[in-house]
């Protein structure tokens, strides 16, 4: 893509980067300022954790002031540094899973207690029913809270397309960009994770 | 209009409908996060510690300093070698060029 079909915002992307590649450092905390809510709310979205979406997010403006000599500045800066974030939160997440696998007698790797042998290895755990959420709170919280529980428990790949397509506004063509998939790929792991989401409101509506 | 219908009708379909459309409206309704006020100045001092070798891990710093200090040593042991050389190499010279024009 060439640099004059880029947005507003895509062109004075790549004039800060072009700066920061001349040693620029201001140009590149201009970059921070302008995508940390982005990537600090992609991040917490999909680990669920402020200290360690603070982590991820911070890693991954290092991560592209390491890495911007490899950009290609035709391309959209945006889609660069989210596809770095939400790898980071994918690989983070997936960390996360193995130390924390339950093993056969119900134990966490660490020695904790979280289950029994049958919910072992279970790839989807929906919340409880409605009757274990308070009853002074509306339906449409319950609802969004159920929704919420629901989305933690979703496989990394579908969680980081609804937070990206939900919460931060991505059309699935740059879902697509920022996870390296086929628009189509984007559309159909969001098809499925709303399928998945709405099975866990079984229980409440 | 047959879809709405069938909707309307099939308790299955319409509580399905129902749900999807309570998912995709709780998901739009997450509230947005934002980054921490320190977030920007976190990152620059990061990188800045980064720049001066002062984010390196303690381990890599210490191999690094142990490479440089051997390449030193190294160094200065290879110029020590040759300066001897030097030294010793014009001194034998005259004295065997001195011992030839003694016999001669």
């Amino acid at each position: 893509m060439p640099s004059s079909r880029l947005s507003r915002d895509g062109r004075e992307d790549a004039r800060l980067v072009r700066e920061c590649r001349e040693g620029d450092d201001r140009a590149f905390e201009a970059l921070v300022r302008r995508y940390q809510d982005q990537v600090f709310g992609v991040a917490y979205r999909m680990v669920s954790d402020r200290e360690e979406a603070m982590d991820i997010a911070q890693e991954t403006f290092i991560k592209a002031y390491q890495g911007l000599h490899s950009f290609d500045a035709r391309l959209p800066f945006r889609a660069w540094l989210l596809k770095i974030g939400t790898n980071s939160s994918i690989d983070h997440l997936r960390r996360r899973n193995r130390s924390r696998e339950v093993r056969s007698d119900g134990y966490l790797s660490s020695g904790e207690w979280v289950a029994g042998p049958s919910n072992a290895g279970a790839p989807f755990d929906p919340p409880g029913p409605a009757s274990e959420i308070p009853e002074n709170v509306s339906v449409a919280n319950e609802t969004a809270e159920v929704v919420r529980g629901a989305l933690d428990g979703l496989p990394e790949k579908y969680k980081a397309v609804m937070v990206l397509y939900h919460m931060e506004g991505l059309s699935y063509s740059e879902i697509g960009r920022v996870m390296g998939i086929p628009r189509n790929t984007a559309k159909t792991w969001g098809l499925r994770a709303r399928s998945l989401l709405c099975e866990a409101l079984e229980g409440v509506m | 209009m047959l879809l709405r219908r069938h909707v309307q009708e099939c308790d299955e379909c319409g509580g399905y409908l129902k749900r999807m459309s309570a998912v995709v409206e709780a998901l739009a309704g997450l509230e947005g996060v934002e980054a921490p006020d320190e977030f920007a100045g976190a990152v620059m001092s990061r990188l800045s510690a980064l720049a001066s070798g002062a984010g390196e891990p303690a381990g890599e710093r210490r191999m690094r300093h142990g490479l440089v200090w051997l390449a030193a040593a190294g160094l200065g042991l290879a110029m020590a070698v040759a300066l001897a050389a030097v030294r010793r190499g014009p001194g034998r010279e005259a004295h065997d060029k001195l011992a030839g024009a003694g016999t001669a």
